[in-house]
């Protein structure tokens, strides 16, 4: 085994010292290595010389060990890796120089990276320069595709420029005095697809899936909740429907039916008798089918010429067919009688219900007679605020639309303060790494006392030539920590499109201890206003151009509260025909006159979401003035036409129940009308009998005289005979019949 | 974590400058004391990287410290304000604090500037004592353990040999 190279040199005793045994620090390993030192003979210029005498037989392990000692004091170096901190310092200039000259291409990157995470789409720029030595960072030509229209631009910028503060950033702040957004358009077309590559798509959607499952705040839902209710709720009719009623008989008669008395007893009549009449009239139609069947039989009878019946067998079957007719008239007179007897019960009974509702009728129109006579005014409260009630709506609408806006801007502005941060949770895994430490404290030497995001002045312009909508804002102040830079923001934003132009004007204070954290005055022009009545009666659609001139403040327990006057100019109002005549034409009249409505509007929106809505107009005033005096006016007229639907609703009640009263009585007349006819034919019956009785005996006698005694006296037993037959039949029929 | 132990077995057992250790020890305290979270902390690791030492052991007392230091954090803390608060050097941080990139080193923290000095006030004892440590190690301790049957035992476990290479502990075999 080949021994290392440093048991071959020689070495003085100095040497030997220092560069081998001064560098071996385990006794074993030292005495082994000692054990081979060897001295030489022959000093070289003077000095003894100290060598290695390892003999060739040495074993293995005890060579390889020593190697490996050799090898140990080989490693022991001076202190610093020179070679690696030469190294090291050339891999940071190579980094500073990379950074120095990539660093455009580094922030164009970083950027278009945060932007698309975003905005789920495309971001190009057309230039980043980030200048360090005047400590400016310019982006030109930024634009940023529509994740919804591809094709299309969400925005665009033309220049973005911030001065920043060097100092301040290597601290790790933002701190910039000017930044300058020049050139904003939006929904421009683009020449490429805006649409990001699946991966980056799928997660930007994955993000927003989150998002989407962030509970909504509770004040917003609630705002919305009330916003809804009131469109669904109580519509605005109901202030010109209260007053119309109380000059509409119709609907005054409608109002009173619950108290009148006529209506439940004409309701009994109308239940019950019209099925009475209706038995009855099959009841009496069909025993008038009987009697009349009855009345022709008898009717043959009795204008059968007995004389010519020469023959006692005919005679006697003419009496047989007599004595069978007159049975039948006996029956139809008792079922007729009957039947009368019952109709008329029941007739009755109706004429009773008769009488108690004619009562009640009587009854109601004295109660109409009276109430008309007590009208001496109306109440006309419902109907001041029927402009403002309009307008009511509108407001809502308007509100429940921005509302969500207001507060989502609060929100980002409080989650931007740093002193507001919300806590991360820990997770298991990063409580068991992290070993707290205390945050300690931060001295302050010269000036800072800036927080670490610090925008003095911000100015942005946009222009948009498709649109004609055109835009400037100067904001100041803009920081995180609003409390440590112990100045609010404060805002000055106009836009204008076309005839509408919008400014806002304010303080945004986000110190902990500011009563006020937004304090804001708006103006708004231009707006085109039309106002539906959605069909309400009553309700005016209103057409003009309306402007907005108030403030807008947000207190430290959130609650809001706006103030503002709104003006309708080139003002319309239409309203629907309704009734009564007297009042929509005087409402008409007065809203003709309109051209110009002022509104005083407060809303309060309290920090649990529910808000008050309060308007006033001079011209709910004026209408209701106008209102009110035609109504007096019209007072007499409103009695005599209450008066008027009085009685025809007590004529209309009476010719319910008279008609079926009526009809019954007419069904009982012809009952009792029945039962007299047919008694009619009961005397004829009875002398056709005795005429056919008669006119056997004559037969008999008349065939006595023409023939023998003993024919005679045939005749005469045969008389006797047809005689006794009849007077046993006559007498079985008397025990029979009741 | 067992490489960092290994090697230090190794250079404990083995003909390593003991100074190797002791810097290596001293450096890890003092990366314990100065807290993380500033340039200040990234620089001295680098800074360790150029410093010949024993890595093992320079891991092994960062780690086990870390775990220690914070029990000291109030005296660290006291020390680091009693440091910014000396109105002789007060100019001097002046200058530091308003200068580019210096300000990330947080060194107006009292926790960091009192870890740092804290770190470098140690350094001397530390090191001496690691010295004098491993030296009395390797002079008492190693050749008795060595040479007891137990540790020849325990370095012959095939389970011992397969996971630390017991073969190659620096001298342990021989």
């Amino acid at each position: 085994m080949k021994i290392a190279n440093m048991y071959r040199k020689k070495y003085t005793e100095k040497k030997l010292e220092s560069k081998i045994l001064r560098k071996i620090f385990l006794a074993a390993d030292k005495s082994l290595v000692e054990s081979y030192i060897v001295k030489s003979d022959e000093p070289v210029k003077g000095k003894i010389l100290h060598s290695f005498n390892i003999p060739a037989d040495t074993d293995k392990k005890t060579v390889k060990r020593l190697n490996a000692i050799a090898k140990e004091i080989k490693k022991q170096k001076g202190r610093f890796k020179i070679v690696s901190i030469f190294v090291a310092l050339a891999i940071v200039a190579a980094i500073v120089l990379a950074l120095t000259t990539f660093r455009n291409v580094i922030a164009r990157t970083a950027l278009t990276y945060a932007l698309e995470g975003s905005f789920g789409a495309r971001c190009e720029m057309k230039s980043v320069d980030v200048n360090l030595l005047d400590s400016r960072f310019r982006i030109d030509g930024l634009s940023v595709a529509n994740r919804e229209k591809v094709m299309k631009n969400l925005f665009e910028i033309g220049c973005f420029e911030m001065y920043f503060d060097l100092l301040e950033l290597t601290r790790g702040k933002v701190v910039a005095e000017n930044l300058e957004i020049t050139g904003v358009t939006w929904n421009t077309d683009r020449t490429t697809s805006g649409e990001l590559p699946p991966k980056q798509k799928k997660a930007f959607e994955e993000r927003q899936k989150k998002k989407e499952g962030e509970k909504p705040n509770p004040v917003v839902a609630a705002i919305t909740g009330e916003v809804e209710k009131i469109k669904s709720g109580v519509s605005l009719d109901s202030g010109i429907e209260a007053l119309k009623d109380q000059f509409d008989p119709e609907a005054f008669i409608a109002k009173e039916r619950a108290a009148l008395k006529s209506p439940a007893v004409v309701e009994k009549i109308t239940a019950t008798v019209p099925a009475m009449a209706e038995k009855w009239e099959k009841k009496t139609s069909d025993v008038r089918k009987q009697v009349d069947s009855t009345i022709i039989e008898v009717k043959r009878i009795s204008e059968i010429d007995l004389n010519k019946i020469k023959d006692v067998e005919d005679a006697r079957k003419l009496l047989k067919q007599i004595e069978s007719a007159s049975d039948s008239l006996k029956a139809g007179i008792a079922t007729a009688k009957e039947t009368a007897g019952e109709v008329n019960t029941d007739l009755a009974s109706a004429k009773a219900l008769a009488a108690e509702a004619e009562s009640a009728l009587k009854s109601d129109a004295e109660r109409f007679k009276q109430l008309a006579n007590s009208i001496k005014s109306f109440n006309l409260d419902s109907g001041k605020k029927m402009i403002s009630g309009a307008f009511n709506t509108f407001i809502v609408n308007t509100l429940g639309e921005y509302y969500p806006y207001l507060d989502k801007g609060m929100t980002a502005f409080r989650e931007m303060q740093s002193g507001q941060k919300k806590e991360k949770k820990q997770t298991l895994k990063s409580k068991s790494n992290t070993i707290s430490r205390l945050p300690g404290r931060n001295f302050v030497y010269g000036a800072d006392t800036l927080p670490s995001l610090v925008l003095r002045n911000v100015a942005l312009s946009a222009q948009d030539g498709a649109t004609g909508i055109a835009g400037s804002a100067a904001i100041r102040n803009v920081t995180n920590d609003a409390d440590k830079l112990d100045k609010p923001m404060t805002a000055s934003l106009g836009v204008t499109h076309g005839d509408m132009t919008e400014k806002v004007t304010g303080t945004f204070d986000m110190r902990t201890a500011a009563p006020t954290p937004v304090d804001a005055g708006f103006n708004a022009s231009g707006y085109p206003l039309a106002i539906s009545s959605g069909g309400a009666t009553g309700v005016p659609s209103i057409k003009g151009t309306i402007e907005a001139d108030g403030n807008l403040s947000v207190v430290s327990d959130g609650a809001v509260h706006i103030v503002s006057d709104l003006v309708v100019s080139r003002a319309t109002m239409a309203v629907e025909p309704f009734k009564p005549d007297f009042l929509y034409e005087t409402y008409r009249d007065v809203l003709a006159t309109v051209n110009r409505i002022d509104l005083e509007v407060k809303v309060d929106v309290s920090p649990s979401g529910t808000f008050a809505v309060d308007l006033s107009t001079e011209l709910d005033k004026v209408l209701y003035e106008a209102l009110q005096k035609k109504i007096y006016q019209k007072i007499e007229e409103v009695k005599a036409g209450i008066r008027r639907e009085a009685e025809a609703y007590i004529a209309e009640q009476r010719a319910k129940y008279t008609s079926e009263i009526g009809r019954f009585t007419a069904i009982a007349d012809k009952s009792t009308k029945l039962l007299a006819e047919i008694k009619n034919y009961e005397g004829t019956i009875d002398e056709k009998k005795a005429e056919a009785e008669k006119r056997i005996k004559a037969i008999v006698a008349e065939q006595v005289a023409e023939k023998a005694e003993p024919a005679k006296k045939a005749a005469k037993e045969a008389v006797d005979k047809a005689v006794g037959d009849i007077d046993v039949k006559k007498k079985l029929k008397k025990t029979k019949l009741p | 974590m067992f490489r960092y132990i290994k090697r230090l077995l190794k250079a404990l057992n083995a003909n390593a400058h003991p100074g190797d250790i002791a810097h290596a020890v001293s450096l890890g305290l003092l990366l314990a004391l100065v807290p993380k979270g500033n340039l200040l902390w990234p620089f001295l690791f680098v800074l360790t990287m150029f410093i010949r030492m024993n890595k093992g052991a320079f891991f092994i007392s960062f780690i086990c410290l870390s775990f220690a230091v914070p029990f000291a954090d109030v005296l660290i803390e006291r020390l680091g304000y009693f440091v910014l608060s000396i109105k002789v050097l007060s100019p001097i941080f002046t200058v530091m604090y308003q200068t580019p990139f210096v300000g990330l080193t947080r060194f107006n923290n009292t926790m960091v500037a009192g870890g740092l000095l804290a770190g470098i006030i140690a350094y001397v004892p530390a090191y001496a004592l690691s010295r004098y440590l491993v030296s009395a190690y390797r002079k008492y301790l190693q050749p008795r353990i060595v040479g007891s049957k137990a540790y020849k035992i325990f370095c012959n476990l095939p389970l011992i040999k397969q996971i630390i290479g017991a073969s190659d502990l620096g001298g342990f075999d021989k």
